[in-house]
């Protein structure tokens, strides 16, 4: 289950017994508060938080900027078409808005094993069937991800390399197999998991094997949070004037 | 199409969640009354087929690739409420898993692909039935390129309310969101259809559905047969959707100048340059038209092509 290692660094992280609800909480309020930042200077304030919070956390930045790629397609295309209608100023205010959120997302998603994080969603009241398909959903995707390699194995092994364009037919053919082929498997493998919980008294709810506890470092984490989130605040409304006007 | 933090206007992002939260709830109920608890394993292991699905790349051409959305595959799997569920869970777990997609624009990225993406799917299966590999191409293109209409929708609002601070200006954004996702929407259609007929020839079983008893609720999952004329009904379905939108998109941009116009009459830079000769035009009327035009160009072709790709498959039993 770890071998894709999604969450190979949030046990490793400085911020890994932080509780996740504050963290949840924090970022979701930082990223809201970005989401209004127009000016420069307050989007460098956050950005310098957050990048030092991805300095505090541990993660390799290797890992961080992987993540970030992901993203990084949709943040490029509106840079580049800010710039280009209305100047570099505005195109660098959207990049580092838009960078700064991804950025502090991922600092929340990779400190933050996965079952801690949907069980502190869960104390936020989400719906039950949801948060059970998501649990079982994502303990799945690894059970699948691993068929897929297998199955990429195979066909590797065969001679496939991928196709190269859309008329190609063949290429066509052998990736909605594979896929259905990944349904197929998994239609099987869900009804033995679901027998084997029954068996173990599963009843539909999980009991975890910690409780979320508020430390006094939870609230000075939340403390710095909500300075940034103010001071940007008050810097973009012109109430704390910035010796280096932007 | 995973939008992230810090794109979009904050009144888009906020109206994105007012938006999507009834429907969700809606969605939700409905799964909860139509499914036994039996079919939560199977439905999130539906879900996770589709996540694990949408990571493997296809061949564009030029060493590009794209991925599935996989919403029609919900749809055919799961019918529509199921479908909004299983996507749902599945932007949920990339946005905390991933950080791909962001936590405020999560609400419009729901709405695009939760909401529009399996109900336009679902719309189009169930005028042109669900049965046919061609439906289920029409079914998939139609709503991989409608995802990216109403994603290119939000960006130009976002830009037309705050021009240069958020959002694309709708002159870029829907350009290139569209012919990107009419051309992806391409490999979604071939690979969808793929997969439903190969589940169709190995494991039928799966394409019953989960609700439990013959309930018709979700009308996704009943066998209509549908009549040799559905088929242009879907056509006909689309393209009249697809006008209330052009109508919409241009009622609300055709006011002010855009901000690449006004950004040239500040710097008193003038138009020049050879007039095409279909110009999109200062009035409603020409633009609508041409918009239309362009629309109906783009749907031939593709419609065209998806018969060249169809005619040649083999034919299952009663799936055709």
């Amino acid at each position: 289950m770890t071998s894709f290692g999604v969450d190979r660094f949030a046990t490793r992280s400085s911020f890994a017994a932080f509780d996740p609800r504050v963290k949840i909480l924090c970022t979701a309020m930082l990223v809201v508060v970005m989401a209004f930042l127009t000016r420069l200077g307050p989007i460098l304030i956050a950005c310098a938080f957050v990048l030092l919070l991805a300095a505090m956390s541990g993660i390799p930045a290797r890992h961080l900027l992987q993540n970030y790629l992901l993203a990084l397609v949709f943040i490029a295309f509106a840079s580049i078409a800010t710039l280009l209608v209305s100047g570099y100023a505005a195109s660098l205010v959207m990049f580092l808005r838009a960078s700064t959120s991804v950025l502090a997302l991922l600092v929340l998603v990779t400190t933050t094993p996965f079952f801690m994080m949907l069980e502190a969603l869960d104390s936020m009241h989400m719906p039950r069937l949801l948060s059970s398909l998501i649990m079982f959903t994502y303990r799945f995707i690894f059970v699948l991800l691993e068929e897929a390699q297998v199955m990429r194995q195979a066909r590797l092994a065969r001679g496939f390399s991928g196709g190269r364009h859309l008329l190609d037919r063949n290429a066509f053919r052998t990736l909605s197999a594979s896929v259905g082929m990944v349904f197929v498997r998994a239609q099987a493998k869900a009804t033995n998991i679901y027998d084997a919980l029954l068996s173990r008294g599963f009843t539909g709810e999980v009991h975890m094997a910690w409780k979320f506890r508020s430390r006094p470092r939870d609230v000075a984490f939340a403390a710095a949070f909500a300075g940034v989130a103010m001071l940007s605040i008050f810097v973009q409304m012109g109430v704390v004037r910035w010796t280096l006007t932007f | 199409m995973h939008i992230p933090d810090g794109l979009m206007a904050p009144e888009i992002w906020a109206a994105g969640w007012v938006l999507v939260l009834p429907v969700l709830a809606w969605a939700i109920s409905r799964v909860n009354k139509n499914i036994d608890e039996r079919a939560v394993p199977l439905m999130a292991i539906i879900a996770a087929g589709i996540f694990v699905a949408q990571m493997i790349n296809f061949p564009i051409g030029g060493g590009t690739s794209g991925h599935l959305i996989g919403a029609t595959i919900a749809v055919v799997l799961l019918g529509l409420s199921g479908a909004m569920v299983a996507m749902t869970v599945i932007l949920i777990i990339q946005a905390l898993m991933f950080g791909d997609g962001g936590l405020t624009a999560l609400g419009l990225n729901l709405i695009n692909m939760a909401v529009v993406a399996p109900l336009v799917a679902y719309l189009v299966l169930r005028v042109a039935g669900r049965k046919k590999s061609w439906s289920i191409m029409t079914a998939a293109w139609a709503s991989t390129v409608a995802a990216a209409a109403v994603c290119s929708l939000q960006l130009s609002v976002s830009s037309s309310l705050h021009p240069g601070l958020y959002g694309i200006p709708g002159s870029v954004s829907f350009p290139a969101m569209l012919i990107s996702n009419a051309i992806i929407g391409l490999g979604e259609a071939m690979i969808t259809a793929g997969v439903v007929m190969y589940l169709a020839k190995v494991a039928p079983s799966m394409l019953r559905g989960i609700s439990k008893g013959s309930e018709s609720g979700d009308p996704g999952r009943t066998s209509s047969s549908p009549s040799p004329s559905a088929n242009r009904w879907a056509v006909i379905a689309i393209l009249v959707a697809f006008v209330a939108g052009l109508t919409v998109f241009y009622a609300f941009s055709s006011g002010l100048p855009d901000s690449l116009q006004r950004l040239m009459q500040n710097q008193g830079i003038s138009e020049t340059g050879t007039n095409a000769p279909l110009s999109y035009g200062s009035d409603f009327v020409t633009s609508f038209a041409a918009g239309l035009m362009s629309f109906a160009l783009v749907y031939a072709v593709c419609y065209l092509y998806l018969r060249f790709v169809t005619r040649r498959r083999s034919a299952g039993s009663e799936w055709k």
